[in-house]
């Protein structure tokens, strides 16, 4: 007597639409599953994590161990951070449009929406856990421990908001060059307006737009951690960071369609 | 679809074409170089709207698929990227979730598709390493992972050994037996041509036929051909007996006659008394290249060896020019 044969699954009638393997995700459009898949491809390259976590521990600490003063450092510091995160989502964005891959997501049942912030989420993540090392420098080394959770929140968020300025970036570039050229003038520009390059006069236009700028929360934490100091008055710079990175979390997916489109058009002129 | 496309650079991807593609259809669409079957699988994925008419799948336009119609087609066109740090096995299930398998169907799934196709043994490798038939298998396994309802393969075969072929065609002849529809695009008649049970002739951006493979085939019924290899430059002027006409082409010539072999001592007598000198000659019945001739004038496959001899094939100047100028693919 023989056994049954086994059942050839990879034969297996295709059912259409069937229930059972859709309506997943719901709301989210896939991006805990793309989400995952950056942290594990990040986690199968140790090397490059190992970079990417020293380097800017490197910059760092001449600057948080040297006599360099707290405004001078804290600018340095929201520079590094923010162009962190825009330069390290647009440029492998661009480079994955490039090599095909941004196209053959498009072209399964992910959404949109979901692909683009699944991957600024989980870029940011990393981004938080790789600039972990350096925030505990500045802190420690301004001897401002207990501000550590506050720096470490507020550089999330705006972490956040690097991921997607750089993802809108790389779906303007048509090159990686073109991509690094428009991270480094987007990101200077924000910073600019967020104060890290100058005060602006108190009630001039410079100031209403500073205090809507993207980089100013980091900035002004950052000041504060340096200089051993409260943060400006007014609103607090984690509640002003997590608004704005929502509200740009929320344009990403308002823009994600057509975002998507240019990425994979992208790849095909790159 | 009945639709047309044109690039943004102005340059034609495909004249009005209807196509119209039936539950268990295992469709070949096949034409040379440039002649528009690319551009008809991207159109049919959704990649872009077309210039003209319109394109629908599942009763939506193409392009405008929302993700849960989307993760009914099984898109494998363009290269194969992939995840390459990640194992070819990680890279095929998170590409079945990504059309909507739950985690253990995506499992399941994925390894019998590894078992079928030999990748089973390196599926724990990250898919950088993998060899370009192997990617190119796996990229086969992120299409059909999820039992798409409609697949669309462009040149599915490139990098396939004979055993990963034969595997290839039994897997895909199941699926459409299954009721869903696969439309592939090649230009090679071995591979997956043979099972096909409709075919597609698109030459120079339209449709040139649309028939089962045996009604095409019925076109040349009795049909004898001779591919003739010549040493040096074949002669200008060669007079064929009646009955035989005969086609020159870079290194030889293609006769073909409906009097089975009677005329090929004519026929070689006619090359010898041009100055031809012949190397070898394959009798042969007519196949698809011989009815995609016939329908359009031009070669299959300008630059692969029909004959013997290995040289190129011939094709009208015309052509050639305008496929250099061009540049499609």
């Amino acid at each position: 007597m023989s056994a049954p044969p086994a059942r050839d699954e990879s034969a297996r009638p295709a059912q259409g639409l069937r229930t059972d393997r859709i309506a997943r995700w719901p709301g989210s459009g896939g991006a805990g599953l793309v989400a995952m898949l950056e942290l594990r491809r990040a986690v199968a390259r140790p090397r490059l994590f190992a970079i990417n976590t020293a380097i800017p521990l490197l910059l760092v600490a001449p600057i948080a161990l040297g006599a360099a003063p707290p405004p001078h450092a804290a600018a340095v510091y929201a520079v590094l951070f923010a162009l962190f995160a825009t330069f390290g989502a647009a440029i492998p964005l661009l480079r994955d449009a490039e090599r095909g891959w941004v196209a053959r997501l498009a072209r399964t049942g992910l959404g949109r929406r979901g692909h683009l912030i699944g991957r600024a989420l989980a870029g940011a993540a990393l981004d938080a856990v790789q600039l972990t090392p350096s925030m505990v420098l500045i802190a420690a080394a301004a001897g401002a421990w207990q501000r550590l959770p506050l720096l470490w929140l507020t550089a999330s968020a705006a972490l956040v908001f690097g991921n997607l300025l750089g993802i809108w970036v790389a779906a303007l570039a048509r090159s990686v060059a073109e991509g690094a050229l428009f991270a480094a003038v987007s990101c200077l520009l924000l910073l600019h307006a967020s104060g890290v390059f100058r005060t602006p006069a108190a009630g001039s236009i410079g100031a209403a737009i500073e205090t809507l700028a993207p980089f100013r929360p980091l900035h002004n934490v950052l000041g504060a951690v340096t200089a051993h100091a409260s943060p400006h008055a007014g609103t607090s710079p984690l509640a002003a960071g997590l608004a704005i990175a929502s509200a740009a979390l929320v344009l990403t997916a308002i823009l994600a369609p057509r975002l998507a489109a240019e990425l994979v058009r992208a790849g095909r002129s790159g | 679809m009945s639709a047309s496309y044109r690039y943004p650079s102005r340059r034609r991807g495909l004249e009005p074409v209807d196509l119209d593609v039936f539950a268990g259809d295992l469709l070949a669409v096949i034409g040379p170089n440039g002649a528009g079957k690319s551009t008809l699988l991207r159109l049919l994925a959704g990649e872009f709207a077309p210039s003209g008419g319109q394109v629908q799948v599942f009763g939506r336009p193409a392009h405008a698929l929302p993700p849960s119609e989307r993760a009914r087609l099984g898109v494998g066109v363009d290269e194969p990227a992939h995840a390459d740090e990640l194992a070819g096995r990680e890279n095929a299930h998170f590409f079945a979730r990504a059309n909507g398998l739950r985690a253990a169907d995506a499992t399941a799934r994925v390894d019998a598709l590894f078992q079928r196709l030999g990748l089973s043994g390196d599926a724990g490798v990250p898919a950088g390493a993998w060899s370009f038939g192997m990617r190119r298998k796996l990229h086969l396994v992120e299409t059909l992972a999820h039992a798409p309802d409609l697949v669309l393969l462009d040149e599915p075969t490139i990098g396939l050994d004979a055993g990963s072929l034969a595997g290839l065609r039994a897997l895909l002849a199941a699926i459409t037996r299954s009721g869903a529809a696969i439309v592939f695009a090649t230009n090679d008649l071995h591979g997956l041509v043979p099972i096909a049970t409709r075919i597609v002739f698109l030459h120079d951006g339209r449709k040139a036929a649309d028939a089962s493979p045996s009604s095409l085939l019925e076109r040349v019924r009795g049909v004898t051909r001779f591919d003739i290899a010549l040493d040096g430059q074949a002669p200008r002027e060669i007079r064929f007996p009646p009955g035989a006409t005969g086609t020159v082409r870079d290194g030889g010539c293609v006769v073909e006659t409906a009097a089975g072999t009677e005329l090929l001592p004519g026929v070689c007598a006619a090359l010898v008394q041009a100055g031809a000198r012949i190397r070898a000659i394959r009798v042969r019945e007519p196949d698809l290249t011989d009815v995609f001739r016939e329908l359009t004038g031009a070669e299959l496959d300008p630059t692969g060896p029909s004959d013997e001899s290995g040289h190129a094939g011939h094709q009208p100047a015309s052509h050639r020019r305008a496929r250099e100028a061009d540049g499609r693919e």
